[in-house]
């Protein structure tokens, strides 16, 4: 089995990358971590800026793009393919649908592995050339060091790798979208809605009677939710590191001591697990007119 | 011995019926002529033996092995058009096929080759490097058919088809064809069925030339087979095929 999933994994990257859409959400991914790290550097001010918040302003905003792109992958994983009648073809093929559904969740992953690592050493690269990787000190104090430039570069390592989970798991939300709606015009519109404002509001919705009525560790899971719909990550624990180091408020229950990092792990694999299943159920059972 | 046989199949979409109670039979060898006005089931039915659609009721086998527990590797050997062909409109027509080859196992070093026959045999090698949003209606229509022809293509040693001969299944293959590509496809059809052991089972409006190729008819009336047979059993006593159809849908 997993030899043929292989197979479609490669059939799958065969089909991405003759694909402009691939390109143009590389280049504005790319765009968006250069573009912040530039107009940072050439923008007159009276206070220099720390290596660390400059990568950690670009990447968020590298990261809000590539979420973006992930969640449009997502959504036309299926649909697409739907919408032009190609699915038919691709299941004539002698394959189960769980396999060809696995090499597409497969294939979102590697996209968002491949964008990760692109705002990742564009962004290492650029802010090392530009500013280099001093150590964190205090604004008033310039002698206190609150962080070692070795110690925070390692923890920015860190962080990279987690932020991998969320974007996993916006990617499958949208595979989830693509299984239930067959147009992929509708798909990706819907997809957007919920980047742009719609998580927000299912969120804001649902959150303030389920934590009165459950618990707080319900409303973690909602935040985690409308950060994975709409593609903001900020809140996302990866990002509140550097906040906690340049003393700014970390949000509500997530914290940095172990159980809020479990935590930070494991509600983005929840709820990709969550919306891979679903998916997966709706898609076996489809028929394909 | 029977390539395919559906047992009772039945499918509703809602309140409508689609097909009532059918049972084909396609033996070994055979170039089965499905035949049906608009509406009579005949894609519900193609749509069913593919596993695209599952029935309510019923059965669908395949060398006596039900479709439902085998589709792997039944589907090795089975190729299909279904209603319009559809492509990825981005890359060409050979990288379209390519995909597909690449998905039924076929290795990298026999593709190239198997490709190059099969797009020659539809007549589209000429094009076959331009994408597939350039193309006629036409020229879809015979990369659909090349897409479905893939497991009656590939040599017995590559394996892939678990050393069965290709059943192949087209629906309605010759809508958007001009006369001359009709007459290509009919002679492909008898030539890879001649000289592969290819069943195939077409579902066609064009009753002359269901009557030039098929050894075998079938004919569906509102989801429900009205007869089934030989050509010369099903034309008994009439002088052509259409005349025959008449006589059993009423028409």
């Amino acid at each position: 089995m997993l030899k043929r999933i292989y197979r479609l994994v490669k059939v799958e990257l065969f089909k991405l990358l003759r694909q402009r859409i691939f390109y143009i959400a590389t280049g504005l991914t790319v765009l968006a971590v250069a573009g912040t790290i530039l107009a940072d550097k050439y923008t007159p001010t009276d206070n220099p800026l720390n290596g660390f918040t400059v990568l950690s302003k670009a990447t968020i905003n590298g990261f809000a793009i590539a979420a973006l792109f992930i969640l449009i992958f997502g959504s036309l994983s299926l649909s697409s393919e739907t919408t032009a009648g190609v699915l038919k073809m691709v299941l004539i093929a002698p394959y189960r649908r769980s396999e060809l559904f696995f090499a597409k969740a497969i294939t979102i992953k590697l996209i968002a592995l491949i964008l990760t690592a692109l705002i990742e050493l564009i962004g290492l690269a650029l802010v090392w050339y530009l500013y280099g990787f001093g150590d964190i000190v205090d604004p008033t104090f310039k002698d206190y060091v609150h962080l070692s430039g070795a110690e925070a570069f390692r923890y920015t390592v860190y962080t990279f790798i987690i932020v991998l989970l969320p974007l996993v798991a916006i990617g499958f939300f949208g595979l989830f979208l693509s299984t239930l709606i067959e147009s992929a015009g509708i798909a990706v519109a819907i997809a957007t809605l919920f980047y742009l404002f719609l998580g927000y509001l299912v969120v804001t919705l649902f959150s303030q009677p389920s934590s009165f009525l459950f618990n707080y560790y319900l409303d973690w899971y909602l935040i985690t939710l409308r950060d994975i719909s709409t593609g903001v990550l900020g809140e996302i624990w990866r990002f509140r590191v550097l906040d906690e180091w340049l003393g700014l408020e970390t949000a509500k229950g997530q914290t940095l001591d172990y159980a809020g990092v479990v935590k930070s792990l494991l509600v983005p694999v929840v709820w990709a697990t969550l919306f891979s299943v679903t998916g997966l159920v709706v898609f076996k059972r489809k028929d394909v007119i | 011995m029977l390539v395919l046989k559906t047992e009772n199949l039945s499918r509703r979409f809602g309140k409508l019926p689609a097909l009532d109670n059918l049972s084909l039979e396609v033996a070994a060898g055979d170039i089965y002529g499905f035949l049906g006005l608009n509406g009579a089931g005949k894609t519900t039915t193609i749509r069913l033996l593919l596993g695209l659609i599952r029935p309510q009721s019923g059965r669908i086998l395949y060398y006596d092995q039900p479709l439902a527990e085998n589709r792997l590797a039944i589907m090795n050997y089975v190729g299909g058009l279904v209603d319009v062909p559809t492509f990825y409109s981005y890359l060409s027509g050979r990288d379209n096929l390519y995909i597909l080859c690449r998905m039924r196992g076929i290795p990298n070093d026999k593709i190239t080759g198997l490709l190059n026959e099969l797009l020659e045999a539809v007549g589209i090698i000429k094009r076959a490097d331009d994408k597939v949003r350039t193309y006629s209606q036409g020229m879809r229509q015979r990369l659909g058919i090349a897409s479905a022809l893939i497991p009656a293509f590939v040599p017995t040693a590559v394996g892939t088809t678990a050393g069965k001969p290709a059943f192949i299944i087209l629906d309605e293959p010759t809508n958007g064809l001009d006369p001359k590509g009709i007459i290509e496809m009919r002679n492909l059809i008898k030539r890879l069925n001649k000289e592969r052991n290819a069943t195939f089972l077409i579902s066609t409006h064009l009753l002359s030339e269901a009557e030039k190729l098929c050894n075998k008819v079938g004919i569906l009336e509102s989801g429900k087979l009205v007869v089934q047979g030989s050509l010369q059993e099903v034309m008994k006593g009439k002088e052509s095929l259409e005349s025959a159809f008449g006589g059993f849908t009423g028409m």
